[in-house]
Order: structure tokens, then sequence, then C-alpha cells
């Protein structure tokens, strides 16, 4: 499955506790998942712990709502994957929408790498 | 005590929506030549970025954890109902998109406010220093001036 820019995929995170299912935002531009076969992507998680590197997604941000009350964008959980890593599911396409993704992407830029655009 | 700093944002995004409203009712009827050159909503934005840089300035007083944090509730809370109005706006046939772009540029300076003061309550937990922060918010501050005064010209 080929993803595109701001789509919401699920993806195994190899995180310190284990590998880890959990919903991502696809980060890269399409020129470079379509070059690579691969994409960069960042964490999203419904566990609730709102610190600096905690960035609420409400359902304003999205195409359309998730199946999860409450999720949070782990800012600096970004990591590489293969086109191949995305684990289907029966869920429709949601996408995060182009102004809130700008956001996002400032927001991880700042709390992540500590450079302010 | 500095909570009330955000009264002005309050009041602004109030007169923001009634100017909405008043556009809605007033722009569709008129013929295209007897538009107002300035939507009054235009000029009700402009005015709440004034007051999002008096916010700013104002957080420079803020101390303790506690009201950091309730600042930042207060400030989610803004961002929410800012939220609504940009929509508003984007779904709007009436606006242009110069007023698209003005409500996105204040929402991610909302957002960058928000972010720093994410930063700034997560700060106050491990080490008790405000400059960095504060530094921050006057240069964001400055900046955020800067364009808008050129706008405005």
């Amino acid at each position: 499955m080929k993803p595109s820019q701001r789509d919401i995929v699920e993806l195994p995170f190899n995180l310190p506790q284990g590998v880890e299912n959990h919903p991502a935002i696809v980060l890269s531009c399409n020129d470079a998942i379509e070059l690579e076969s691969a994409f960069v992507a960042v964490m999203v998680t419904s566990e609730k712990i709102d610190d600096e590197y905690s960035f609420p997604l409400i359902d304003g941000m999205i195409t359309k709502p998730m199946n999860k009350p409450y999720r949070e964008i782990r800012l600096y959980l970004v990591s590489l994957f293969r086109n191949d890593d995305i684990i289907p599911n029966s869920q429709p396409r949601i996408r995060v929408k182009a102004d809130d993704f700008e956001i996002i992407v400032r927001q991880i830029t700042a709390s992540a790498f500590g450079i302010e655009l | 005590m500095q909570l009330v700093s955000l009264n002005p944002i309050d009041s602004s995004l109030k007169r923001t929506q009634t100017a909405f409203r008043n556009s809605e009712r007033l722009l569709p009827r008129a013929p295209r030549k007897s538009r107002p050159r300035s939507l009054p909503l235009d000029d009700r934005l402009q005015e709440l970025q004034f007051a999002l840089l008096g916010t700013m300035v104002a957080l420079q007083n803020v101390s303790g954890e506690l009201e950091s944090k309730q600042l930042l509730n207060d400030l989610r809370h803004q961002i929410l109902r800012f939220r609504t109005i940009k929509d508003a706006i984007e779904l709007s046939l009436v606006t242009s998109e110069d007023l698209s772009s003005i409500a996105k540029e204040i929402l991610i300076t909302f957002y960058d406010l928000e972010g720093m003061l994410r930063r700034k309550t997560a700060k106050s937990k491990a080490k008790p220093t405000r400059s960095t922060i504060i530094a921050a918010i006057a240069e964001k501050s400055r900046t955020a001036l800067a364009l808008a005064i050129t706008r405005a010209k």
C-alpha cells in the first residue's frame, strides 16, 4: 500500500518496551515516498500523557473522526517505515487537514528538534 | 490574576463572530460594486491578532506551575473556539482568500503560543527558570507585530 502525505495509517513502532502498533501521520512528501517506497511518520497514541511532547489531535484536524475519544501526537516519535510496513485495517481513509498538518510539523520541529520556524 | 489577560481574546472572538454574522447577512444581497472594500470580519481578525500579541506579552508575568497549567488549559479552550470561526470562514462564500490566510496565521500563532506554554509547563516541573521561554515569547511577539504592521501599511 502506498500512502500519501497527511494520511493516518497503522504502523508497528519499535519502542523501548517492544514493538507496538499505533496510528501514525505520514510526514514525507509524495515525491519522496514514490522515490524510496518508504516514508517517515509520527506516532499517535490514545494514552494521555500531556507533557512537553504531547500535542492533542482533535477531530477538527482530521477529515473523518477516529474511533478513539482522545489522541495525542507524540512529537518526538518520528520513524522511518517501508510502504509494506503499513498494517491493513477496515478503517476508511483518514487524513489530516492541510493547515493542521502545517501546524503539526511546526510543533514537531519546535518540540522534538528545538527549532522555531 | 494573570488569567484576566485572556479576556481581550475572548471578547475579540465574540466580536468576530458578530461581525461574521453581519457580513454574512449583508454581503450576498449587495451588488458587487457596493460591497465594502474592507470586511468587518477582516478588521476583527486584525484586532484578534493584536490581542494575541498582548496576551503573549502578559504571559511574561505568569509564574508558578499551577498558573501556567491553568493558562494552557484556557488557551486550548480558546483555540477550539477560534477553530470554529476559522471553519466558518472557509465554508463561507462571501469571504476572500486573504481572510482565510489571516485566520490561518492567527491559528498558527495560537498553536505556537500553546507549544511555548506546553514547554514552559514541562520545564517548570524540571527546572524553575523562565528566562528561555520569556525570551522566546518576546521574540515571537516582535516578529508577529512586525508582520502585522507590514500588512497594515
